[in-house]
């Protein structure tokens, strides 16, 4: 097989791995992967999982965890 | 500079709802009035843009002495987080706004009495709302007024540091009239510098387990708050900022700006600064006879006091539980029985422009009245 196959059947493997997790772009499992778009270090592209960290959309998010102080006030100036 | 009468303009409420500028009233009292109108010459203009950029240079280097020093504890900052502001502050995570309230009466320099650095309002009014009033009624004078221009050109610069999709989530209290307008009126520079802009309320941002995410549970990389960082660290999800998954506008490094410990901080590290108020964390013979009592993570005024011979003024409200600083009394000039105030912006560390804020009491507070101003071009005071 030439190099040229392999790299096309390694980039269709690669999409069907990703759109196979569902069918929503917001559940691209590669996008809980991506670092903070300000980090200017090595992996400035799309890191892979680490060991034991699942490929799959995560769970449904908590919410709340930010606006509870300020008694009614937004805290602006 | 003057404090001078002004006609309103003809179906004045009118206009400044079609700019959906639709708080001029704020709790029954007028907090937008152009029944007056402050003048400057362009030598006064000069000197703000001036005085604002060695103010924002001066808090660049208290944040580096803070960093290096860890001065956590002293500045009330969780010492947990201070790997992570360090972080960011030597990655150079971008800042798009702050604003200086300065006091100047045209005579002697501008003297800081704060940086709101972390969450500023007023923006929208200072950027375009008093723009349009210029042009109607002052058309052949000019502002000080780069705001708007210089926003669009600081988003530029965050969306090239952006993966093609430049998308930013804008958190605020939609409940919040003036803190909805500021971040409708940040994500419509956003969008008009090329970027995609989604707006969430504060408490609807969520966690994962990895990341921050939207109500669709899309992941929130940018995020616009309008919500203070000394909340932030203290509340459930603060913890979560640390694994540096998400950006945010304001950076943390702001927390060191917006922290009325920098105060006493700038009087340490340039005594007898020209722009500088004395100010020490404890009450201070060289405070003088009058003196301001601030605290340390306190807003709008709120808890602030003044006292001095023959003065006295307080605020109440819910700061203070962290401490307090004393900055030295240096009164606001006082118009026709205004107190007036300069809100002097920075613009991504650049001086971008003015708001006048007045008010009948000495301590400016979140209904203070805003009053456009404007200039003539080539004349001095």
């Amino acid at each position: 097989m030439s190099r040229g196959i392999k790299l096309v059947l390694m980039g269709v493997a690669g999409a069907a791995l990703l759109y196979s997790c569902s069918p929503g772009i917001g559940a691209l499992p590669f996008i809980w992967f991506l670092p903070n778009p300000f980090f200017r270090g090595p992996a400035v592209s799309t890191p892979s999982p680490t060991p034991g960290e699942s490929a799959t959309k995560p769970a449904q998010s908590q919410r709340g965890g930010f606006g509870s102080t300020g008694g009614g006030l937004s805290g602006t100036s | 500079m003057r404090r001078e009468a002004s006609a309103p303009r003809p179906g004045w409420q009118r206009k400044l709802e079609e700019l959906g500028f639709d708080y001029y009233i704020l709790e029954g009292k007028g907090y937008w009035t152009e029944h007056a109108c402050y003048a400057f010459g362009a030598d006064e203009i000069d000197e703000l843009e001036a005085a604002t950029e060695t103010l924002h240079g001066l808090c660049l280097k208290a944040v580096e002495h803070v960093v290096a020093n860890k001065l956590w504890q002293r500045m009330r900052i969780p010492p947990s987080w201070g790997d992570y502001i360090e972080l960011v502050w030597r990655r150079a995570d971008p800042t798009i706004c702050g604003r200086f309230d300065l006091a100047y009466d045209g005579k002697s320099p501008p003297k800081l009495l704060e940086y709101n650095a972390d969450t500023p309002t007023a923006l929208y009014e200072a950027a375009v709302v008093q723009w349009y009033w210029l042009k109607d009624v002052k058309p052949d004078a000019d502002q000080f007024n780069s705001i708007h221009e210089k926003l669009i050109e600081a988003w530029r610069g965050i969306l090239r540091r952006l993966p093609p999709e430049g998308l930013v989530h804008f958190a605020r209290f939609d409940d919040q009239p003036e803190d909805f307008a500021t971040s409708e009126y940040l994500r419509d520079t956003a969008l008009q510098a090329g970027l995609a802009g989604k707006p969430i309320a504060v408490p609807q941002i969520g966690w994962n387990g990895r990341r921050f995410t939207d109500t669709d549970e899309m992941p929130i990389r940018v995020l616009s708050k309008l919500y203070p960082w000394e909340w932030m660290v203290r509340e459930e999800f603060g913890v979560h900022v640390l694994t540096d998954t998400a950006a945010f506008l304001e950076p943390a490094w702001k927390m060191i700006l917006s922290n009325k410990m920098l105060l006493p901080l700038l009087w340490e590290g340039f005594p007898g600064h020209p722009n500088l108020l004395a100010a020490f964390a404890a009450e201070h013979p060289d405070l003088g006879n009058a003196h301001v009592k601030k605290p340390i993570f306190g807003r709008e005024g709120q808890n602030v006091t003044v006292v001095g011979p023959g003065l006295f003024d307080t605020a109440a409200g819910n700061y203070g539980a962290e401490g307090y600083v004393w900055q030295a009394y240096h009164p606001l000039p006082v118009f026709e029985g205004n107190h007036a105030v300069v809100g002097s912006w920075v613009i991504e560390g650049k001086p971008a422009g003015i708001g006048m804020r007045e008010d009948e009491r000495r301590i400016t507070h979140n209904n203070s009245r805003f009053v456009p101003h404007y200039f003539e071009p080539g004349g001095s005071s």
